[in-house]
């Protein structure tokens, strides 16, 4: 579905990515893991187009280079982006609304019910500012809002950022039930023994380049290059 | 007495209608671009100049007139986006402010050359100013039309802000411009949506402007954009609330300080503004509404 060739990020002479090529197949859940600094959201910002890129990006057939940020939603690709990037002057329901921009009024309806159905509690909050809610509830905000596009794609940027071990465990319950569904994955993470327990394969970054890729139980196996790589 | 007590708080109301409307035209696309968008007045020119071309075309009704420099209004606002913002709006906030100095420039240079640098009468929108007595209270229709019209304007502001796609992404994008691309809405959109309102309440401001001169020349949009401006930092610049607030707190004063200052000292009316203005500032630099920004760890 995704497949990237010799992709590089730089930002002026600080080279973020280095030729980085990867391939994501329909249905499958790729984790894209390394320590702080890697590259791995510089290449999910050159996946949606927010940053420059130099390299081939094709999803679902397309060639992106000409595809604008907004654009690439409609082919069906959406991103839960890190830092959750929630819209906190607006309601839970407002920021739903914004996710279904590029839907019908039907389907808005539709994705909204299953959304409260998936997180019952933003079910409960959904008149009240995104920015009162709780690191965790942002998080789970931040997920739906990117599923009301009804993506056949999902980019999921750190969702375990800054939160408590017991909401960590939720929130990845959740990144299973979608991939249960068929929703196609790639999944950016830090915490790398929750996305190599979610994921089919992974590959791993240092230093803006691709340093070992493979099935993610085998990643999993290697104690070595966990400990070299990813500081334990 | 009575009757001067409502008379003046009629005209802080107009005034403040006017800044208000003004200001809330530069917050909305300050609080999505950083930008300081000092051609604004020249939008009130543009309208007023599309006035008096209906006046010189012997197009003389208000129901034309009024419509027309609204469009125009929207118009310009649209053209500026589009011909001058959009191409620098990546850049450094100074890029764009110095931008918009050049439009101005440039539209008020082009009504001096192909129309005229002195005043020309537009007395087309005369009748909306009646003088009208109403229980012994001597009330001008003016003042009062651009108080409501104010009001309604910015209810609907509000309406389109809370209820339509367009409006949340405006709201959502003050703070995460990026975030609401990444939900397919257009940034280009979003922007241009944001100059067209803020054209269109300059349009309404133009309206009043000329109902109340008489007569236009080129540069009658820098004062009122000037305190519009103010009005925007008394308020918190970028806080729409605090710029319909800074509107009408800056009506009060000048007319409060107008009309307490003895007649012979006419002419320090400004300076005593700008002198209390300064004061609100020293006690809440942020503006009334505003929020403190912490500079601490900027880069």
């Amino acid at each position: 579905m995704l497949v990237i060739e010799g992709l590089s990020v730089a930002y002026g002479a600080i080279k973020a990515v280095r030729t980085v090529s990867l391939t994501v197949a329909a249905g499958e859940a790729v984790a894209l893991i390394g320590a702080n600094g890697a590259g791995k959201t510089s290449i999910i910002s050159a996946i949606c187009g927010l940053a420059a890129s130099t390299g081939k990006i094709s999803f679902a057939g397309n060639d992106l280079a000409r595809t604008s940020v907004e654009d690439r939603v409609r082919l069906g690709m959406s991103v839960t982006p890190e830092g959750r990037k929630v819209f906190a002057n607006l309601t839970v329901l407002e920021n739903l609304r914004l996710g279904a921009a590029t839907t019908t009024k039907a389907a808005y309806g539709r994705n909204r019910d299953s959304a409260f159905t998936m997180f019952p509690r933003l079910a409960e909050r959904r008149d009240q500012f995104a920015g009162t809610l709780s690191g965790g509830e942002q998080q789970m905000l931040a997920i739906a809002r990117s599923l009301m596009a009804e993506p056949r794609f999902l980019m999921l940027d750190e969702p375990s950022l800054g939160l408590a071990p017991r909401i960590i465990d939720v929130i990845f319950e959740h990144i299973v039930e979608l991939k249960q569904r068929g929703l196609t994955l790639l999944l950016v993470e830090q915490n790398v023994r929750k996305a190599l327990s979610v994921a089919d394969r992974a590959y791993v970054l240092a230093t803006g380049e691709v340093r070992m890729s493979g099935l993610a139980a085998d990643l999993r196996a290697d104690h070595a290059l966990i400990s070299a790589y990813l500081g334990g | 007495m009575m009757d001067y007590a409502v008379q003046q708080t009629l005209n802080a109301l107009a005034f403040g209608s006017e800044y208000a409307l003004l200001a809330l035209g530069l917050a909305i696309v300050f609080s999505l671009m950083n930008l300081v968008n000092f051609a604004h007045g020249e939008i009130i020119t543009i309208a007023a100049y599309t006035m008096y071309l209906m006046v010189v075309m012997a197009v003389g009704h208000p129901a034309i007139v009024i419509p027309m420099a609204l469009a125009a209004a929207m118009a310009g606002a649209l053209l500026f986006e589009r011909v001058a913002f959009r191409p620098v709006r990546y850049a450094p906030p100074t890029t764009g402010l110095l931008t918009a100095f050049g439009v101005s420039i440039i539209v008020q240079n082009a009504f001096l050359l192909f129309v005229s640098a002195r005043p020309r009468a537009v007395p087309v929108l005369g009748s909306l100013n009646q003088t009208i007595t109403i229980n012994g209270f001597t009330i001008q229709t003016l003042q009062v039309m651009e108080f409501v019209i104010a009001l309604a304007a910015m209810g609907a502001l509000v309406v389109f802000l809370k209820r339509s796609t367009l409006g949340l992404a405006m709201r959502a994008a003050s703070r995460e411009f990026a975030a609401v691309r990444l939900m397919g809405i257009r940034a280009n959109r979003v922007i241009a949506t944001a100059f067209a309102i803020s054209g269109l309440l300059a349009g309404i401001a133009a309206v009043f402007i000329v109902a109340r001169r008489g007569s236009i020349e080129p540069d009658m949009g820098f004062l009122p954009v000037l305190k519009a401006f103010v009005a925007c930092v008394i308020g918190g610049f970028g806080s729409l609330p605090g710029a319909v607030l800074g509107g009408f707190v800056l009506g009060f004063i000048e007319v409060g300080i107008l009309i307490s200052l003895p007649a012979e000292w006419g002419g320090l009316v400004d300076a005593v503004v700008f002198s209390l203005i300064g004061l609100i500032l020293i006690t809440r630099p942020q503006g009334l509404l505003g929020h403190k920004v912490e500079l601490g760890d900027k880069e």
